[in-house]
């Protein structure tokens, strides 16, 4: 199927004569990315590593804001207008800030990427986290269990299944975060290449560029749905 | 024969809303004791009182001479809910041993092996939740709730969502491991809103009506132990289910 979708595209373009350089051929593509695939991982990598550091910095936060607003209402009432505040905010109208915060460098890119993989985890780790059933509760309560010992032994796992979708959504937003703060200010990354392309109307170095990129939100996907497998081993698709 | 736990005129409410009033009466040790009625009596409410799990607002709850919190907080209680709430990343061995390791005794697993046996889930050890039917759930929650060696053991309609060939056989079950000598469980309150189960499993039978919950009838059941099935069809049983359904009709 997607072979047969890329070779009627390139059909199209070849009897169309269609100009190179508003859509290229997936063969002029491919071999262009063949040939420039150090320079392309590279970048590929830097931005991965910009999503990966956000992502880790993002969750960790995340998730303990969320034992916190299960633990305490008004923690969660008096934070949650911040954290709907930050979500509804565009990335890329909240970008340069970030760049002027904290610098043209990586620093920028960690913020960007970590400020939209934030709000999928936090929401689904504080319902994951509520959403034990009552009963359950009053069996360790019954058995006199401290709230340690019910958020280590009930809660914590239970929210997992919640928690494992967030992140597979917040890994691939990370990328995108990643790639808006590097279109602001960069000179390395995959989203520097895809805007020095633009500039000088590669097209064709563009679409390398965008393929790498969506191959590293899926790398990054794929990487945490192994590990959802392996940790929600209970849950049946 | 010494009494268990005595309720003394015990009533709960929020506000203006009476959910029980003046429920008094007594379960002594070795005692079967059902409570039904209607849903919305406020059946699980005093469950959870009785087992400390909750307050009351007047009356008073003796649990062999102490209060249920007191009773509560010293092990008296095993529990056993309408649904087995059995964690499902735990497999059966893991789940039995839940409560042995929340008061730090993660390594008697011994206990915990014989209870399975008991319940006659020795074979199902490493088997997930979610890998056995509802009535063997059921009987995990069962050796757990044995595992601290209770004294009274509560359960809130345990078998109520099974069918009926599963609901009758733990019914039998539940009323041998109760006299088996290894379960140190002396009295069983017991929640349904089954009347033949009520009749076949219990010494005494507390109806209540509702809104507010009050006790309308405490029957005394006379049917010889160890119970049969056979009892289902004697004079003594169908005159106590029409008896009681009756009741029930005027709630």
């Amino acid at each position: 199927m997607f072979i047969g979708v890329l070779s009627f595209w390139e059909f199209i373009i070849f009897a169309t004569q269609y100009p190179e350089y508003l859509v290229p051929r997936p063969s002029v593509v491919f071999s262009e990315l063949a040939a420039n695939i150090t320079p392309l991982v590279y970048h590929t990598g830097i931005t991965l590593f910009e999503a990966v550091i956000g992502f880790a910095i993002a969750n960790t936060v995340a998730f303990f804001i969320a034992v916190l607003f299960v633990h305490s209402q008004k923690i969660e009432s008096g934070l949650k207008p911040f954290v709907l505040a930050l979500q509804t905010t565009p990335i890329i109208a909240m970008a340069p800030l970030l760049v002027l915060w904290f610098g043209t460098d990586i620093g920028s890119k960690i913020a960007a990427a970590a400020v939209v993989s934030f709000f999928p985890t936090i929401v689904s780790a504080t319902k994951g986290l509520k959403s034990v059933e009552d009963d359950a509760l009053n069996l360790f309560k019954s058995l006199s269990a401290s709230t340690w010992q019910i958020f280590v032994k009930l809660r914590l796992p239970h929210s997992l299944p919640y928690l494992f979708p967030a992140l597979k959504t917040s890994a691939a937003l990370s990328v995108v975060g990643a790639i808006v703060g590097e279109f602001v200010g960069a000179n390395k990354g995959i989203g520097y290449i895809i805007l020095v392309s633009t500039y000088h109307m590669e097209t064709v170095k563009m679409f390398t560029g965008i393929i790498m990129s969506a191959a590293a939100g899926m790398l990054f996907f794929g990487i945490v749905r192994l590990i959802e497998k392996r940790v929600v081993f209970w849950q049946k698709s | 024969m010494n009494t268990a736990v005595s309720l003394d005129h015990v009533g709960k409410q929020f506000a203006d809303l009476h959910v029980l009033q003046d429920i008094t009466f007594d379960v002594k040790e070795g005692e079967f004791v059902s409570i039904i009625g209607p849903s919305g009596c406020g059946k699980t409410t005093l469950l959870k009182i009785i087992g400390g799990l909750s307050d009351f607002s007047t009356g008073a709850i003796t649990v062999k001479n102490k209060t249920a919190k007191m009773a509560q907080q010293q092990r008296e209680f095993g529990f056993v809910f309408q649904s087995p709430v059995l964690l499902p990343w735990r497999d059966v061995m893991a789940n039995t041993m839940l409560s042995l390791e929340l008061v730090g005794d993660h390594e008697n697993t011994e206990t915990a092996n014989d209870l399975l046996k008991l319940v006659g889930l020795e074979k199902f050890k490493n088997f997930y939740p979610s890998e056995l039917s509802g009535g063997m759930q059921q009987r995990v929650s069962i050796a757990r709730a044995l595992s601290l060696e209770p004294s009274i053991l509560l359960m809130d309609e345990p078998f109520g969502s099974l069918d009926e060939i599963s609901r009758d056989r733990l019914n039998s079950e539940l009323l041998r491991i109760w006299k088996e000598e290894k379960s140190a469980i002396s009295s069983i309150i017991f929640v349904t809103h089954s009347v033949p189960e009520s009749v076949f499993m219990s010494d005494k039978i507390v109806v209540l009506s509702p809104r507010p919950g009050k006790v309308r009838q405490v029957i005394e059941v006379n049917l010889a132990r160890p119970r049969t099935t056979d009892m289902k069809y004697s004079e003594e049983y169908l005159r106590l289910v029409k008896w009681i359904r009756e009741i029930l009709k005027e709630c």
